[in-house]
């Protein structure tokens, strides 16, 4: 009997001792094939046969023999398929399946293969989502044509992420996006939707990624990924990243670090910890926006179109323009497990923000210095004015919740609870630049010409003078408890409730023009208390099939940007009301599916100014809705073709109810509203040639589209798509290199819009990846 | 009858599986239980179709082919698709019970009658406390903890458990065979026959004795075996 067998007491076995020699024998005997037992001889080499196993997974095991073992596990999904089966969005982790909304799941796998660096890269990789080039030169993320309110409804591992930094995807596990009305969820805001960013967690193994990618406009981005099992039930992981490059293909140059750090504990058991540490620190450049133009002067601004002979990376703003913006972040989350079925995960989160932004509008300078520019008369020679746009603020956050999950029967049927509370404190600081008579500077901007990108002007940003402009402190709670009934085998009815509660404050301190003291400052409060609901229907006839009704409501208050005004601290919240149908299908083995959904979500009282001027509040008298049809599938159509692919088509937007002194375009009764294209999505596909050799190949595009809030008449940016391709070249299971080129054919296209200019999407970039793994 | 079969894996193959397990989409046991066993079953296992137990159950079916006397012990006719489980933190134990005696595939639409359970560990003892298999034989209580790697087969008539897991994590795999003999004397008398047989055809060569009891052995077979 061989050493290695372990009795944990005697007798162990009751081993039947000629056996036990035959064993030993045969063990011998098997190794020259000389002699085999009887039954053997009747037997052997039929078990794959005997055993009951499906076409599919026969087939793989088959291959197994003959193919480089592949460890595909759904739970590491993320890393290796563009396909994902549960999402936290929902709180807690859940089927996709059983939430009856639509969600886009964009997996690392994905966000790699196509190169996305930021969270704005990975949103512009899906449909339904625009962008407003907003003043504060934020990214003002329109999803189903619905500002998600500054991105006020961004969210890191289920809590919210202010809107203060440029965020970068090195920490990212996957990004969720949950489409429609989601305040049962997440509390105010959501009426377009929500996006969830989920950090990569500590697993238990050992594994060491470390990528380098250099690319065009001199990029160079290191990334490493060391995870650490350090017990059995401990791991470290740490995430690292820092980027460079002169320009990202659309005007602004990158320099940029970051680092994570999570550290769990009792991983699996009945309690376990979680410490976190998130830095990023951004020293990045911005395009602020090129101006539109007139094919020729003459010509209505309904004309308006895009300067299509400069290049998408043509920079015009200075050298010393700066998008700087730091967060740190600091989180425990501990979770308990009473059972299998029922757990309490509490989490509390630290974060700093700090934004210093200065950079500048482009525009053609005026009739004084040459005639008014068209396309017809546009040349190198033509001259920019740079203007002055800073936005200096810090943000404060602390944020706690506690969620608890529990599935059990009652009543006869089965229940899953889900239900918790959650408290949150934001401070806003907003910094104002004091002019030249209140004591600060005025740094002039030398004008530049078309031909001349990139003049490497400078100004010295640091002699400003800023003081603190307006203070904003928000304090809010939260508690909700939804549950998903199994009224029948096929059929689960979903119902959520939550009360919002929120305290808001804000102070400005005003300055005089003409002097440094003394100070005005002016105060307002208002106090919020909501309800939000969702209700859903799921009718899952077969484990692939999963069709849902669903009805959610939400709200955002006047407090969405950080600011109140006399009118707006009085005013009650907007709400919004989401309808869907929708269907989750799954292929026969599971590894594709694809994702339908009907919407329609109006936004039911939208603010407005009264005319009469005498209000103390504004009206909540207008209305407006969009409507449409999403697809997504995901998964692999074939063992060497894996598809990714997201399409949006929404023939409705429409402003339903407005105020009589609406003018704008997009807010007038009847109008479309801009940043709301009929047709969006993206597409990725990649096939497996050879085990070493692997492509892909992927398009991003969107109908033509309006800029928001523009006087009448509206133009619109052109439609457009752009193409982006990707090889790899895996040596082995430690060595692989990637190459990318997005933007193929370097097609310039507005990709955020305002109604004063527009900022390109980026042009063609090749970037070059070589990936470590030990 | 309860055997145990020692390197039914490699240690490469081993710990290939125990790769794959690492963050595979473990789901809870008591799914695939029968109610008898619902109210003790507090354990994990694999979806059956997940790329993990697929490739773990290629890994385990090339293991058995390769086995003499695995087919000499068990002469199996049908082998019921094999599963993954994991004992371990608070999903930890698997309480007394008697496995169903038919399971139904719902993929093949195919019965097996499990006449015999197979248990093949896939993680080291000295991995994890408690987590012994304990089978209700006629001897009495056996326990059994096996190096990762081995197998434990025994009658699927007997009353088993898996005790808690105190410490680390168990990782099995495990399965029904539905023999082509299926009453448990006459399959051991079977096996006692063969393996003694072979000592002697070892010591002695083939012989006209071994050919006699060969014939023997051929001809209870074809009294009792049912193809």
């Amino acid at each position: 009997m061989s050493r290695r067998i372990h009795f944990k007491q005697k007798p162990a076995l009751a081993l039947i001792p000629s056996a036990q020699a035959a064993i030993n024998t045969a063990a011998q005997s098997t190794s020259t094939y000389t002699m085999l037992p009887l039954g053997a001889m009747l037997l052997a080499g039929s078990m794959g046969a005997m055993a009951q196993e499906t076409p599919g997974t026969a087939a793989s095991a088959a291959q197994a023999k003959t193919l480089a073992p592949v460890a595909v596990t759904e739970q590491a999904e993320g890393k290796d398929s563009l396909r994902a089966t549960t999402t936290s969005i929902g709180k807690g982790k859940q089927e996709l399946r059983n939430i009856p909304q639509s969600i886009t799941v964009v997996t690392e796998k994905l966000i790699n293969d196509r190169n996305l660096d930021t969270l704005k890269e990975v949103l512009h990789s899906t449909a339904g989502v625009t962008f407003q080039a907003a003043e504060g030169g934020e990214e003002d993320i329109r999803l189903r044509g619905f500002s998600l309110a500054s991105t006020g409804d961004i969210f890191l591992d289920g809590m919210r992420d202010p809107a203060f930094y440029d965020r970068d995807t090195f920490n990212n596990d996957r990004i969720e996006l949950l489409r429609g009305s989601a305040s049962m969820l997440f509390g105010r805001g959501s009426t377009g939707g929500a996006v969830n960013q989920v950090s990569k967690p500590a697993l238990l193994k050992d594994e060491t990624e470390i990528t380098t990618t250099v690319g065009n406009h001199n990029f160079r981005r290191l990334t490493a990924d060391f995870n650490i099992k350090t017990a059995d039930d401990a791991a470290l992981r740490i995430n690292g990243m820092y980027t460079q490059a002169t320009n990202n293909g659309a005007g602004s140059s990158i320099d940029k670090d970051g680092l994570a750090a999570n550290y769990r504990f009792g991983i699996g058991s009945k309690d376990e910890f979680s410490a976190s540490l998130y830095s990023l620190d951004n020293r990045n450049g911005m395009n602020y926006g090129i101006p539109w133009i007139k094919p020729k002067a003459s010509d209505s601004q309904s004309a308006n179109t895009l300067i299509n002979s400069l290049d998408p990376s043509a920079y015009f703003g200075m050298a010393s323009d700066q998008n700087g913006g730091n967060a740190n972040m600091g989180s425990l989350a501990h979770i308990h497990r009473f059972g299998v079925d029922t757990e309490l995960k509490t989490q509390i989160r630290k974060g700093r923000f700090q934004r210093d932004q200065r950079a500048g509008t482009v525009r053609f300078a005026g009739t004084g210095v040459q005639p008014a520019v068209d396309l017809g008369n546009f040349s190198g020679s033509t001259v920019f004015a740079r203007g002055t746009q800073l936005k200096v603020q810090d943000m404060d956050t602390l944020n706690f919740q506690s969620d608890l999950s529990s599935k059990f029967d009652a009543l006869g049927v089965g229940h899953e609870v889900v239900t918790g509370v959650d408290f949150s404190r934001e401070e806003k600081i907003v910094y104002s630049a004091l002019s030249v008579a209140q004591g600060g500077v005025n740094l002039v901007k030398p004008n530049t010409t078309a031909g001349r990108p990139d003049d490497g002007a400078s100004v010295d940003e640091s002699l400003r003078a800023f003081r603190e402009g307006s203070n904003f402190v928000a304090k809010a709670y939260g508690i909700y408890a939804q549950d998903l009934v199994q009224i029948a085998p096929a059929w689960k009815l979903l119902g959520g409730l939550r009360y919002d509660s929120m305290k808001g404050n804000y102070s400005t301190y005003a300055v005089p023009t003409a002097a440094t003291t003394p100070v005005t400052t002016t105060s307002y409060q208002q106090n919020i208390s909501n309800w939000s609901k969702r209700f859903g229907v799921l009718y899952q006839p077969n484990p692939l099939h999963s069709y849902h009704f669903s009805y959610g409501t939400s709200f955002n208050t006047s407090a969405d940007t950080y600011s109140y005004n006399a009118n707006s601290a009085n005013t009650d919240p907007e709400s919004s009301e989401n309808i869907e149908f929708g269907a989750k299908l799954d292929s026969a083995d599971k590894r594709f599916n694809t994702r339908l959904a009907i919407f329609r979500s109006t936004k039911l009282n939208e603010r407005n100014t009264d005319p009469d001027t005498a209000a103390t509040r504004l009206l909540l008298s207008g209305k407006r809705h969009t409507a449409g049809l999403e697809i997504d599938v995901s998964g692999r159509i074939t063992d060497a073709w894996e598809m990714w692919g997201s399409y949006m088509w929404m023939p409705v937007a429409r402003v339903d109810k407005a105020a009589s002194t609406a003018t704008t375009v997009g807010n007038r009764v009847g109008d479309r509203p801009g940043l709301s294209p009929k047709h969006s999505g993206s597409f990725w596909n990649t096939y497996q040639f050879t085990p070493a050799i692997r492509a892909g190949v992927g398009i991003n595009f969107r109908s033509a589209q309006s800029p928001a809030d523009v006087t009448a008449p509206a133009w619109e940016a052109p439609s457009y798509a752009t193409g982006d391709l990707m090889a790899e070249y895996t040596v082995n299971d430690q060595l692989s290199f990637k190459a990318n080129i997005n933007n193929v054919t370097n097609k310039l296209y507005a990709d955020a819009l305002y109604r004063g200019h527009y900022v390109p999407g980026a042009g063609r970039i090749f970037q070059l990846a070589m990936t470590a793994r030990f | 009858m309860l055997l145990h079969i020692p390197h039914i894996l490699t240690p490469d193959e081993v710990q290939y599986a125990q790769g794959l397990l690492v963050d595979a989409p473990w789901t809870d046991g008591r799914a695939s239980a029968g109610s008898q066993a619902q109210a003790v079953k507090n354990n994990e296992q694999l979806p059956h179709d997940c790329e993990a137990a697929t490739q773990i159950r290629a890994l385990l079916l090339r293991g058995l082919d390769r086995n003499p006397t695995f087919f000499s012990a068990a002469l199996p006719k049908r082998v019921f698709t094999p599963r993954v489980n994991r004992y371990s933190g608070i999903s930890n134990f698997y309480g007394p019970h008697v496995d169903n005696a038919v399971r139904f595939a719902p993929d093949t639409g195919q019965r097996v009658r499990t006449d015999i359970s197979c248990t093949l560990f896939l993680t080291e003892p000295e991995a994890y406390d408690g987590g012994e298999l304990v089978i209700q034989d006629s001897a009495g209580p056996q326990r059994v903890k096996l190096p990762a790697g081995s197998l434990v087969l025994y009658a699927g008539t007997s009353v088993h458990q898996v005790e808690p897991v105190t410490r680390g994590a168990r990782l099995a795999c495990f399965f029904w065979i539905e023999s082509m003999v299926r009453s448990q004397e006459q399959r051991q008398l079977l096996f006692d026959l063969d393996t003694h047989l072979l000592r002697l055809r070892q010591q002695h060569g083939e012989t006209p004795e071994t050919t006699g009891l060969t014939g023997t052995y051929h001809n209870l077979l074809r009294m009792w075996a049912d193809t």
